[in-house]
Order: structure tokens, then sequence, then C-alpha cells
């Protein structure tokens, strides 16, 4: 199974995200597609007992061996750049499930627009539809209802949404700062953000039968 | 049926950027050049006088040879 993270667009959470889900999912490999590596300086933090088996700098090849690990039953994980690139084309292309982490900006309405332009080309070269999941993130915590962007998604073709909501919260730069998600860091695993992300989890985990 | 993952050889070619190895980018060996015409070097020299060209003159050689290479394996 290949779960990816995926925005042609920086600063919408995708690390952030990867980093919560790979707390609770325990993917068998992560791949780091950000030319930053914050995923991989990340794990440098932690403590060695939690090591993530991250994957970082891979070359096209590489990318698509890795990639391919998920026939045996790997459970992959991949947290892609900000932009619009080759390998992060083909990460999407392989992917059982993208999550496209968003918020509620009029700006982002922008991104998406073009966003869902990608994944229109990905599902042409492909052959098959390809659908981005959206999942506002980075939210008002008071903000319930999204209904301008909820209905630009819906009128496209390469769009869906997730039902769970990532509010801003406090707990997630504090997890983070010693390289851990919310729901595995000692200040943090009782916290909203954490009850928000298992949701996250339990949501992706049941569109796509993983147990 | 074409496996799922032969494919995505094909992916990504009108994606608006490429990753670059870094291979790719830093390899790079010296090579001696030998017979150079005193000529060719005077022309350049000229046209860097004139503002036609800058950098160096190894800097051209390695382009006019990239250039050349692209040309042919287009033909």
């Amino acid at each position: 199974m290949i779960i990816v993270l995926a925005h042609d667009k920086g600063g919408v959470g995708k690390t952030t995200t990867a980093l919560n889900l790979a707390e609770i999912l325990k993917p068998d490999i992560i791949i780091d597609q950000d030319t930053h590596n914050n995923l991989v300086i990340l794990n440098q933090l932690r403590d060695e007992k939690d090591q993530l088996n991250v994957l970082s700098n891979l070359n096209k090849s590489e990318l698509i061996n890795a990639l391919s690990k998920s026939a045996q039953g790997q459970l992959i994980l991949v947290d892609c750049g900000g932009f619009d690139s080759e390998l992060n084309r083909i990460a999407i292309a392989a992917s059982d499930m993208t999550i496209v982490p968003a918020n509620d900006d009029i700006n982002e309405v922008v991104g998406l627009k073009r966003f869902n332009k990608t994944l229109e080309q990905i599902s042409n070269d492909m052959g098959e539809k390809i659908t981005g999941h959206v999942m506002f993130t980075r939210v008002h915590p008071s903000r319930k209802k999204f209904t301008d962007v909820e209905s630009f998604i819906n009128n496209s073709d390469n769009l869906a949404r997730l039902q769970t909501v990532i509010p801003t919260r406090k707990w997630h730069a504090m997890a983070a700062l010693d390289g851990y998600g919310v729901t595995n860091h000692k200040k943090t695993k009782y916290s909203d953000a954490a009850r928000e992300v298992t949701a996250l989890a339990t949501e992706i985990k049941t569109r796509l039968n993983i147990k | 049926m074409v496996d799922k993952f032969s494919k995505l050889n094909s992916i990504g070619n009108n994606a608006a950027l490429s990753e670059q190895s870094e291979s790719d980018a830093l390899i790079t060996k010296k090579k001696l050049v030998s017979n150079l015409p005193v000529k060719a070097e005077e022309r350049f020299n000229a046209l860097k006088k004139a503002g036609k060209v800058s950098g160096s003159f190894n800097a051209y050689i390695v382009q006019a040879t990239l250039n050349n290479l692209d040309s042919d394996e287009n033909k």
C-alpha cells in the first residue's frame, strides 16, 4: 500500500501530516522527496529506539524500486516536495491514496485548481483516474464549515474530500521539536491534536481497508 | 497487461521540474585538449573583448561540446 502526501504548493502541512501519520500507521518505508529533507532531520532528533526508516535523495529508478515493495505487502508513506516534478508525479501515480493537505484560504483554491490539473495529467499518463483527497489542516479550530472550498472540490474531477479536519494546534510544533508526531510525545499524546490525528489515521485505514 | 511499476517510468515527463541526480550534476573530469587551433582562442578573446561572450575559454569549450552533442543526438 502506498500513501502519498502531495501538493505542488509548499507550507500546507505535508511533512507534519506525514510525521503524524507515521506514528500511527507505522509504515515500513518513508520516502522524503522534499529537497529540504525535513523528515530526515526530524528523524535525527528522535531517540535511537524510535528511528523511522526514512529514505531520501532517491533517483528515479531507486524511487520506483522502493515503491514496488508495496507489491510485497509493505506500507510506504511518501512526503512529496511542494513543487510539480517528475518524481513527485511518479509517487502520486503509484499511490493507493494521495492526501492533499490544504486550508480554507482563497489562495488554496488557486493552488488546488492547479493541482487538480496536475492530477488530471497524471491520470491521463497512467490510464487510470488518480484522485487527490483534500484534507483540511492548519485551519482555525473554530472553523467547521468549508462551503466555498468544498464546492470547488465537488466540481473538480480529480479531487475529493477527507472528512477529518486537523486544525492549527500548539502541540504539533511541541512534538516536532523532538522529532515526534503528537500521538507519540509525552507532552502531547493526550491532546486534542492527538485525537484529531488518530481520527485521520482511522479514516485513512477505513478507506484503504488497512488493519 | 503492463505492470503498474513499469508504467511509472513514463510518468512525469510533462511536470514543470525534473529532479537532477547529484551524480549527473557533479561528475566531471580533467581532459587535456591537444592541437587546439591558436586561432580559436584568439577569436574567443576577440569576442570577449567585444562583450559578445563571457566566462572562461574552458567553459566555452565545454558548452560548445554539449551543444554539439545535443545537436547530434537530435538528428
